[in-house]
């Protein structure tokens, strides 16, 4: 590791210690510096990234005849009139790129997202896959939680109403939601953990092992 | 000090101390985790990998676990196909494809042994692209050469062509189009990416995954054993979430026996 590299990632360092100063601090000045840094930075990488990905995709190829590229590119462009007073220009890179997306996900949205999910949770069940239990439950999970989302008052009074004959299969419905929420919450607990351990590891570790390198 | 900057200071250094004295705690694999190590595992030597990325910068802060993943992949002597499919993806499939000086290490020839496509726009039109025709997708790779005179791209015509696909993202709805255009339309693919988002096709499309989570990466590391800093991270966090934990528990009772007002006092509860 040159000595460059290891005086930008002090710099790194610092930054990431202002930021974290955040939590005992509150807002102060060495947080709203390693803000300004960071967004800049992300910009500059964004534009950077940008500029390699047009060389490589479109200009590079286009230097080397495949001179069809330049259609797309020019409808790429369009997307910059929405700036300039000829603003409907825009619209048509919208409507292709919306039209292609739709069309390239249309068919196969209702093969992966409907009839592959019904056809697996009861295929599961069957086979008893991953195990008995665990299928059984995923089976009867689906069933309750569809009912929590029945609204129509004549076919939801059974499930929805206190003395509904139905009522604990919605409730039983609503423990699934429920645990599935939990799951997320939580995940994202765990992604905060994680950004404690990037600070250490990641800033803090890598920079004094750099240091142990060069002296 | 408030309880709050009590907890904090103590997260922080239960984070250290994994750090300064490695605790090396039980790692427990889960199954999707285990089945994206066994899909690779299986493959014969000389298979070809497509290495579906979303990624908009290089991923610094995860590099020992891509050093670890694509390590397992070039010991089973099998090639690369990097396919960026966010803008910044070069950069990342660049920076992942030679951190640790994996090229020189296994003695990776670009062009035979991994080659790094250009970024694709489009997201999942890209993904379809890329996927039913791949020659008319891409003329050159990132560094300008016509995919003709590449050996590893040698009868590679779509997707049918390939022995396995992986699919990485960080959004998680990027896993769905993943799934749709290369799981359904060709075969199962691995992902590298929350499972909240493929878990409907877990089993069908979905055959291994690696969990956006630091634990399913810190799993991979270990299963390969090349112990990176995902394990040490994985640590530090578990230390963190028992404390958590240990205080939620702590917290329902000091509440239960003592109520709200003594919450208050503690610090453990503040009105907003």
């Amino acid at each position: 590791m040159t000595p460059v590299e290891i005086l930008l990632m002090c710099v790194g360092a610092f930054l990431a210690t202002c930021y974290v100063l955040f939590l005992w601090l509150g807002e102060n000045y060495f947080y709203y510096i390693a803000e300004s840094f960071y967004i800049g930075g992300i910009v500059a990488l964004g534009l950077f990234s940008l500029y390699k990905s047009l060389q490589s995709a479109a200009f590079t190829p286009i230097g080397l005849g495949r001179v069809s590229l330049i259609i797309p590119l020019i409808i790429g462009l369009l997307s910059f009139t929405r700036l300039t007073k000829w603003r409907w220009l825009a619209r048509f890179p919208v409507a292709i790129v919306s039209g292609l997306g739709v069309g390239v996900m249309f068919g196969l949205i209702i093969r992966s997202q409907i009839i592959n999910v019904i056809t697996s949770t009861v295929d599961e069940v069957i086979t008893g896959k991953p195990d008995r239990f665990s299928a059984i439950y995923m089976f009867v999970g689906i069933i309750a939680v569809l009912t929590y989302f029945l609204y129509s008052a004549r076919i939801s009074k059974f499930f929805h109403t206190p003395t509904g004959s139905m009522r604990y299969l919605m409730k039983f419905g609503r423990y699934c939601l429920m645990a599935s929420f939990g799951y997320l919450a939580g995940f994202i607990a765990m992604l905060s953990f994680g950004n404690v351990s990037n600070y250490i590891v990641v800033v803090w570790k890598r920079l004094i092992e750099a240091l142990i390198g060069l002296a | 000090m408030e309880m709050r900057k009590f907890f904090y200071a103590v997260m922080f250094l239960l984070a250290i101390i994994p750090v300064i004295s490695p605790l090396a705690l039980p790692v427990h694999i889960s199954p999707q985790t285990e089945g994206f190590y066994d899909e690779i595992d299986k493959l014969p030597p000389g298979s070809t990998v497509v290495f579906g990325q979303t990624l908009v910068e290089p991923p610094v802060a995860a590099r020992t676990f891509y050093y670890a993943l694509l390590s397992f992949i070039y010991q089973k002597d099998l090639n690369v196909i990097f396919v960026p499919l966010g803008v910044g993806g070069e950069l990342a499939a660049e920076y992942s494809s030679t951190y640790g000086g994996i090229v020189e290490e296994y003695g990776l020839k670009y062009g035979e042994d991994y080659v790094i496509m250009p970024f694709l726009a489009g997201e999942e039109t890209a993904m379809a692209a890329a996927a039913t025709n791949f020659r008319e997708a891409y003329s050159l790779d990132v560094r300008g050469t016509p995919i003709d005179q590449i050996p590893l791209l040698d009868g590679i015509k779509d997707f049918n062509d390939i022995d396995l696909a992986i699919a990485q993202y960080g959004i998680f709805t990027f896993g769905e189009m993943f799934v749709r255009q290369w799981g359904v339309k060709y075969k199962p693919i691995l992902i590298i990416g929350q499972f909240y988002g493929i878990a409907p096709y877990w089993g069908t499309y979905v055959i291994g995954n690696i969990d956006g989570t630091l634990k399913a990466m810190a799993e991979m590391e270990y299963l390969v054993d090349i112990p990176g800093e995902e394990l040490t991270r994985l640590d530090s966090q578990n230390l963190q979430g028992a404390f958590t934990i240990i205080m939620i528990f702590v917290s329902i009772i000091v509440w239960a026996v003592g109520g709200r007002k003594m919450a208050e006092r503690l610090g453990i509860y503040e009105r907003f």
